[in-house]
């Protein structure tokens, strides 16, 4: 999983977002370091509702009823086991990192 | 600059235009409102990482879409889905043409290298290589029509396919059928 995907997957899982709002939730997240085009967003959204990993649906506040997604329960199980890989990964990059320094 | 957006959605495959497009054009607008006020220099980092984004997006669309149809022809899952976006593939007669070419290039060589070291292969050699490369050179293009007329009735039967509208069954819902 490429980090804009986990961050878009990572901008989902608190609530649904549109297009824009998902943009700058990445942004933000990566405190400015990856910031994504509209065109690369569209494509990994693309690629994740082709996957299952999340879905649209219509925004019923908003006026022109713009288009939100959220992630589906194969997404959202899919994001969780990401975060327990990262987690391992961190965990034995702190352990051996700390005996090269002892 | 929305008008250039709009042109380089155009660019986009019909479905992911049909499916992203006015949401893409929403968010691209919403950039762009919002980046109004600031530095021409921001304007236009914006600027230049939105037309690249659109036309890598829409080659990495095009190209999703080439393997996806190149997938089908295999018939990888034991399905056969035809394709709104299906196109003979040329590139392929391109790269058959360019490979054959160096075939017989390297045949070529191989028989001038024959031929200018007789003594050492010997007469008999060089009679068994010119036969070798004959038959090869014989056959290499009757292969190559082959392949290629192969090809054409494989396109030939897709198209038939294309034109009946089975492709259309998928967008039919379980209620419908």
């Amino acid at each position: 999983m490429t980090e804009p995907v986990l961050l878009i997957l990572l901008s989902l899982a608190g609530q649904p977002q549109h297009g824009y709002a998902i943009l700058k939730d990445v942004e933000r997240m990566s405190n400015g370091r990856v910031v994504l085009s509209t065109g690369t967003l569209y494509g990994a959204l693309r690629r994740l509702l082709e996957d299952g990993w999340i879905e649209r649906f219509e925004e019923q506040e908003t006026p022109r009823g713009r288009q939100a997604y959220r992630l589906t329960p194969q997404g959202r199980r899919n994001l969780q086991l990401e975060i327990e890989r990262m987690k391992h990964i961190t965990r034995l990059a702190s352990l051996r990192g700390a005996r090269q320094e002892s | 600059m929305l008008a250039l957006y709009r042109k380089l959605l155009r660019l986009y495959p019909a479905e992911h235009r049909r499916l992203f497009g006015p949401e893409m054009l929403a968010v691209l607008d919403e950039q762009r409102n919002e980046i109004s006020g600031q530095k021409t220099r921001a304007r236009a980092r914006l600027f230049a990482r939105e037309t690249a984004g659109l036309v890598g997006g829409a080659l990495r669309e095009h190209f999703r879409i080439q393997v996806e149809v190149e997938n089908c022809l295999f018939l990888a899952g034991g399905r056969f889905a035809m394709r709104n976006g299906f196109r003979f593939p040329t590139s392929t007669i391109v790269f058959m043409t360019l490979i054959l070419g160096g075939v017989l290039t390297a045949i070529k060589k191989g028989e001038d290298i024959a031929t200018s070291v007789p003594h050492e292969i010997g007469p008999i050699a060089a009679v068994h290589i010119q036969s070798v490369h004959s038959i090869l050179l014989g056959a290499m293009p009757l292969f190559f029509a082959f392949f290629y007329a192969a090809g054409l009735i494989g396109w030939a039967i897709l198209f038939a396919l294309h034109r009946s509208g089975v492709h259309r069954l998928d967008n039919i819902s379980v209620a419908q059928k």
